[in-house]
């Protein structure tokens, strides 16, 4: 089952699901609530239970992709076991935000229910701020690209070189402030 | 003496011995079911009972101890509050919830948190527990 967090909601998420072209469920998190239970700040991440719905994985990134856990994977559906690389694992602790990471996530919140009301510069702006404040949280930072320049993500393959000029641009012109 | 069927947090639980209710009170196999609600049932000194979950510790007043073919139970009313537990008793089957709160989080073996998420296409609310009885993968991605 796939969930997007997407605070554009639907309307963006479709199109990328159609393609996949998988027979699982799709859901939407626009709001970012299971992200904010989850202390997310990036993804891809996979949520891995067991029939119990207890963790098999720590919440923590998956590259679907990445050969070997495709075979821990298969591993686990296959035995049931958890693989000894997951229960190695870093990742799986909740982390107590900090004062600058609360501010982030109420102008995310902001900036979202804005967006929903396609008032887009003011959302952009409340996103611009929260970015500034926790500019390690690539859902506010990713989003707040994908608002201002949704051509570097939905004309064609989502342009990775743009990404990294934009991450130099803005160490240049805020994260320097600090 | 009758035999009771024991959910836990809504999923049913087998029990080796079975939770009893004894004179209209619920009792528990005191070793087995501090095990399942993820206790701690000890003997600190001879015949002193407690259940400890974390820091909490709960001693079992001795006098309610029943020992039945071996096994010993405890009314559940004498402990189960203060380990958290509320519970109900609807024919033959005991339902009980533990707090939940130490068990959620991002480690293996705890549950994620549960929060019920509209579909993509109809809007309709799921929630994981829906997946409940098959491995499953939530998979959370973005458009960017």
């Amino acid at each position: 089952m796939v969930i997007a967090q997407d605070a554009q909601g639907a309307e963006v998420a479709r199109p990328w699901v159609e393609k996949a072209g998988g027979r699982y469920r799709a859901l939407l998190d626009q709001r970012s609530e299971l992200g904010k239970a989850c202390g997310l700040k990036y993804v891809p991440v996979g949520i891995l239970v067991d029939e119990e719905g207890r963790l098999v994985r720590p919440i923590t990134s998956v590259n679907i992709d990445d050969e070997e856990f495709r075979h821990e994977l298969v591993e686990w559906v296959e035995s049931g076991a958890v693989p000894r690389a997951w229960m190695e694992m870093e990742g799986g602790a909740l982390q107590p935000l900090s004062a600058a990471e609360k501010e982030a996530d109420a102008r995310f919140q902001l900036a979202i229910a804005l967006l929903e009301q396609d008032r887009n510069e003011e959302g952009l702006a409340e996103l611009k701020k929260a970015a500034q404040l926790d500019p390690e949280n690539w859902l506010i930072r990713k989003q707040m690209w994908a608002v201002e320049s949704p051509e570097a993500f939905y004309e064609g393959d989502v342009d990775y070189g743009w990404q990294k000029r934009q991450m130099a641009r803005e160490a240049r012109e805020w994260l320097d402030k600090e | 003496m009758q035999g009771l069927e024991l959910r836990l947090d809504g999923r049913p639980v087998a029990m080796e011995t079975a939770v009893r209710l004894v004179d209209g009170k619920v009792c528990v196999p005191f070793d087995a079911f501090c095990r399942v609600v993820g206790a701690k049932a000890e003997e600190v000194s001879e015949g002193q009972l407690t259940v400890c979950k974390g820091d909490l510790c709960v001693p079992i007043q001795a006098e309610e101890v029943v020992v039945r073919e071996g096994v010993t139970f405890v009314p559940l009313d004498g402990f189960g509050e203060a380990l958290g537990l509320s519970w109900a008793l609807a024919g033959d089957v005991l339902s009980v919830r533990s707090s939940m709160g130490d068990q959620i989080g991002l480690s293996i073996g705890q549950f994620p948190p549960e929060v019920p998420l509209p579909d993509l296409y109809t809007g309709e609310r799921v929630s994981a527990a829906a997946y409940r009885g098959k491995k499953a993968i939530f998979y959370m991605w973005a458009s960017w």
